[in-house]
């Protein structure tokens, strides 16, 4: 009971600050309204935190200056990042994609879709002498989804090359360099399998994802299962890749280059997901990890002036569709600057002292 | 006209001068600390006579009362946001948990969740009644004046009032539930 009171008591002054504030912005307010309040301020340190809470209501309506503002009939009560919020924590994320998988979607795909490189590949005998393998491939920052003539679909991400092999046999995919996503059309007949650096990725009806970085590989499993294995299978004696290894939904195998040590994790299949949708999320990752994964994405490079930003840590999300925004979302979250010089984007600290 | 952009900088400034006590009054209020009140009058100062205006002012003791009331503001979430990181300073070499945010990871995360606090301002005011909601653009987003509004929209003073009143009370709420 004393707990309602005292509730209904804050009310009732944050109601009493809010029309003092309200009368005092009217345009109207002389000297003695501004004496007046000041004393009603002074009179007790609760009205002076109930009016803290109008003064921030009143600057948060503020914010929505520098924002694009909703179209009057859109009643979507997820924000969609693409467009209105420069990010949000990952539950409300997670939220939005569970509920509504289709808010994200569009855009980024048809956007980037003319500027896709399908390339022809010399004409050369593919690993059974059989059929030239047709090669797909995506510049910085492009992405594309490719049906192959099984009905599988792979999207490539940025900077991705592809080469695929089908024949009555087996369906074969290289992985040249970058990332792509697979969703395997299942058959009983031909096996379909991927090629990256050292790794050989069998697909039993599923779809799953394979990254390229200069030191590891990595095979993420988002539905069904996958197995994989050496791509030579004469390097069995090696301690790192002894057996083939099968991962389930949910799993991540990632194979060191140089130690051809391979590690099972678990991962979050939203950061599988959201490149597809034109963002990345992160967090709680440093910032040498997040302006790394930021450069595969645009021609521009960003580099830190210092070394020691590379250990600021970071979580929001990030638009990779386009660069200006990312790294003005990027430099507003952790206070930093960006100069631009003809070799790429610098970030800064921002000066510590406040414009005066 | 650059002579009347002076004369109304040099009109902005006799009132401040005249208004320097009671601005500085108000501060103290707002802040509870009569030192960082007199730092900040004195900021304000440089603020002013480094403004330049584009326009006359209609009400330059609200204007100045309303620009020492943002920098209240500021200051206040300034300390809040120390406090919370030295609350969690202690709380890690006390209790020795590792793993806790560095200082610039708590900004971080405070602007996100300012962020999604614009999100849900946004949503709020998208809630409102048509007439609320314009009312109250027109007041807030565009500067425009409770009498101007009046006339924009052929509604009485103290119907815009009363819808501003109501937008506000909506952010309010949504602060204060968004507040531990």
């Amino acid at each position: 009971m004393t707990n309602k009171s005292h509730i209904s008591v804050q009310n009732a002054l944050e109601e009493k600050a809010l029309h003092w504030h309200v009368r005092l912005h009217g345009g109207d307010a002389t000297e003695a309204d501004w004496l007046d309040f000041t004393s009603w301020l002074e009179a007790e340190p609760a009205h002076n935190d109930a009016y803290d809470l109008v003064a921030l209501a009143w600057d948060a309506a503020e914010d929505l200056k520098d924002s694009p503002p909703v179209a009057a009939n859109d009643s979507e009560d997820i924000p969609n990042p693409g467009n209105n919020v420069v990010a949000f924590p990952l539950h409300r994320l997670r939220k939005a994609i569970t509920a509504k998988p289709m808010a994200f979607g569009g855009g980024f795909g048809a956007a980037i879709a003319a500027t896709l490189l399908v390339l022809m590949a010399p004409v050369f005998l593919g690993p059974n002498g059989s059929i030239d393998p047709t090669l797909y491939a995506t510049g910085i920052g492009e992405q594309r989804t490719v049906t192959l003539a099984d009905g599988s679909t792979v999207v490539l991400n940025t900077d991705t090359s592809i080469a695929v092999t089908m024949d009555k046999k087996a369906r074969h995919v290289v992985l040249k360099k970058g990332e792509a996503y697979f969703t395997v059309h299942h058959e009983k007949t031909r096996s379909f399998t991927v090629a990256a650096n050292s790794l050989r990725v069998t697909d039993i009806g599923t779809r799953f994802d394979v990254r390229m970085d200069s030191d590891r590989t990595l095979v993420s499993v988002t539905e069904g299962i996958v197995e994989v294995a050496p791509l030579d299978l004469k390097s069995d004696t090696d301690d790192g890749l002894s057996s083939t290894l099968r991962l389930v939904k949910g799993q991540q195998a990632v194979h060191q280059v140089d130690t051809d040590k391979i590690k099972v994790q678990s991962f979050d299949p939203v950061q599988i997901t959201t490149w597809q949708q034109g963002y990345l999320v992160f967090e709680n990752d440093d910032l040498g990890s997040v302006v790394s994964e930021l450069n595969r994405y645009f021609p521009t490079p960003l580099t830190l002036a210092q070394n020691d930003l590379a250990s600021l840590h970071f979580s929001g999300i990030l638009q990779i569709t386009d660069q200006d925004r990312a790294v003005r979302d990027l430099t507003a979250l952790l206070s930093l600057s960006a100069e631009e010089t003809d070799s790429g984007i610098i970030l800064h600290v921002k000066d510590k002292v406040r414009s005066q | 006209m650059p002579i009347l952009g002076f004369m109304r900088g040099e009109d902005l400034k006799t009132t401040y001068m005249a208004q320097r006590a009671n601005l500085c009054r108000f501060l103290a209020a707002r802040l509870r600390d009569d030192a960082v009140a007199e730092d900040l009058v004195q900021e304000l100062w440089v603020k002013v006579s480094k403004l330049e205006l584009k326009e006359e002012l209609d009400n330059p003791v609200s204007y100045l009362f309303t620009m020492a009331g943002r920098m209240a503001l500021d200051h206040i979430r300034q300390r809040q946001r120390r406090n919370r990181r030295d609350e969690k300073w202690t709380d890690e070499s006390t209790e020795k948990v590792g793993g806790f945010a560095t200082s610039a990871e708590d900004d971080g995360e405070t602007r996100l969740l300012r962020a999604e606090r614009i999100a849900q301002v946004r949503a709020a005011i998208e809630t409102l009644p048509p007439k609320a909601r314009r009312a109250f653009q027109l007041h807030r987003m565009e500067g425009l004046s409770h009498k101007e509004v009046a006339a924009e929209l052929g509604i009485s003073v103290s119907t815009v009032e009363k819808h501003i009143i109501r937008a506000m009370r909506e952010l309010t709420q949504i602060l204060r539930e968004a507040d531990p």
